[in-house]
């Protein structure tokens, strides 16, 4: 008991959770839950979002350490905005993922943090990427089946033709990928994404697909829960929707 | 290198790292595992079959650690044995269910495997128990090992109860194809087997023959 709460007060608040991104045709769906746990035993907020908007159009996931990825996203929000006034033109997404994956590299010791960027820019429209950084040097595995290795999830939003979100695994790489999930709810969710994610879906499917997705994963990850924080980015601009607990999709165990 | 991960494997148990499912259908059970069997990083036999026999009727599939897990299940196969004499008719499927619960749990400190009992018997049909720590709960369906984190929400999503014996199979194949991809300590082959009243139907799904997915 002693040891535990030691425990939770060195670690903090951290959001155990789950994020995704997800491109379809026109555009990206980036979303969360909306649980804070203090060491796995207390909600410390049932309703944070975790999707946070570094640029007009480009969207970050946070998973981890709530304290570092609001330093993070912060520091990334001020390189972006510098970024965008010097090229007098709104960043592209894989700009953003690269600076979030600076931040996880440099600082690979002390975060412990992982992004999904989602976002759309001009050049290559809709793209999804992933980055984070850990201090353990594991692979996605490791990482993955200990569910206290915390993930920040960013997701950039940047219009790209070839539909693609960047994902900063912990480590501090960056990878581009259709479809990709992240936080410790992630790991149940796995084999869904994999079935039922399709290329070029419509606006609708994708919704319902990442609205999906977090249910499931809601529904067996003990530190993810609450509201599913969605964002939708296209070309045209960025919509927020929120589905609340009681309007979750059930499944045949409820 | 070679000389770091030479010895590891001699000295790491042998753990079934796996995926197993079992599934009840109207009729019958099928169930289905991965058949790699791994000691540290390396792959010490990669066509096992954890689908173990307790009796003609009820199977039970095998996870975590292999020695553990394979004896529980011949100590259950003998005990059923003998029990199935005296009463002098095929077991339930709940019998052998509690016979591996009751060991499971009276060695709960010393052993580590865990195993899910499927079988079919005439007085309640096809019936799926899982066991883990030496709980002894019946459901729909049932995954377990090392893969079955990766696939808790397929499973939650794709399962529906009365599906035929055939869609079955195709729930079971691809849930073992999912996790097989996700996890490190499963692949190889998949083995599935049907049991229904008239009998028991083993079959093999070789590796290129696992259904893909669109990352494929």
């Amino acid at each position: 008991m002693e040891k535990r709460s030691v425990d939770s007060r060195v670690r903090g608040v951290s959001t155990g959770t789950t994020i995704l991104a997800a491109t379809f045709d026109g555009g990206v769906v980036i979303g969360s839950d909306s649980r804070a746990s203090i060491g796995g035993e207390y909600v410390s907020s049932k309703t944070i979002n975790k999707v946070v908007q570094v640029h007009d159009q480009i969207f970050c996931c946070m998973a981890g350490s709530l304290a570092d990825a609001q330093a993070v996203t912060k520091a990334a929000k001020f390189h972006l905005s510098f970024h965008s006034v010097q090229m007098e033109t709104p960043p592209l997404v894989i700009a953003a993922a690269s600076v979030l994956q600076e931040l996880c590299y440099n600082n690979k010791e002390e975060l412990q943090a992982g992004f999904i960027t989602a976002g759309w820019d001009r050049k290559k429209g809709p793209q999804v990427g992933a980055g984070r950084g850990d201090s353990h040097t594991g692979s996605r595995d490791t990482a993955v089946q200990s569910n206290s290795t915390y993930w920040r999830v960013a997701a950039v939003l940047i219009p790209c033709v070839p539909l693609q979100v960047y994902v900063v695994p912990l480590g501090g790489m960056l990878v581009g990928q259709p479809v990709t999930i992240g936080g410790s709810g992630s790991t149940y969710i796995y084999g869904y994404v994999d079935a039922k994610y399709k290329p070029n879906m419509s606006r609708e499917e994708c919704l319902q697909f990442a609205t999906n997705a977090l249910a499931l994963a809601m529904g067996r990850d003990n530190v993810s829960g609450g509201v599913a924080h969605l964002v939708v980015i296209t070309e045209t601009g960025v919509e927020h929707v929120v589905v609340p607990g009681n309007k979750l999709p059930k499944f045949h165990n409820e | 290198m070679l000389q770091e991960t030479g010895t590891e494997w001699l000295s790491q148990e042998v753990k079934t790292g796996t995926t197993i499912i079992a599934v009840e259908f109207d009729g019958g059970v099928v169930l289905g595992s991965d058949s790699r069997v791994s000691a540290g990083a390396s792959v010490v036999n990669r066509v096992m079959n954890k689908l173990s026999p307790l009796h003609d009727k009820i199977y039970c599939a095998l996870s975590g650690s292999a020695a553990d897990a394979q004896t529980i299940a011949e100590v259950v196969h003998y005990q059923l044995d003998v029990h199935s004499i005296e009463i002098d008719e095929d077991p339930q499927v709940r019998s052998a269910a509690t016979l591996v619960r009751n060991i499971s749990y009276k060695y709960k400190e010393e052993l580590s495997a865990h195993l899910i009992v499927a079988g079919w018997d005439r007085r309640d049909g096809g019936q799926v128990f899982a066991t883990l720590s030496g709980l002894l709960t019946r459901q729909p369906f049932a995954v377990g090992g090392s893969g079955s984190s990766y696939v808790y929400g397929f499973v939650d999503a794709e399962f529906r109860r009365g599906m035929s014996k055939e869609e079955c199979q195709q729930f079971v194949v691809n849930t073992l194809s999912l996790a097989i991809n996700r996890d490190g300590s499963s692949g190889g082959v998949a083995y599935i087997v049907s049991i229904d009243e008239h009998g028991t139907e083993e079959k093999v799904v070789l590796g290129n023959d696992l259904p893909t997915f669109f990352d494929q």
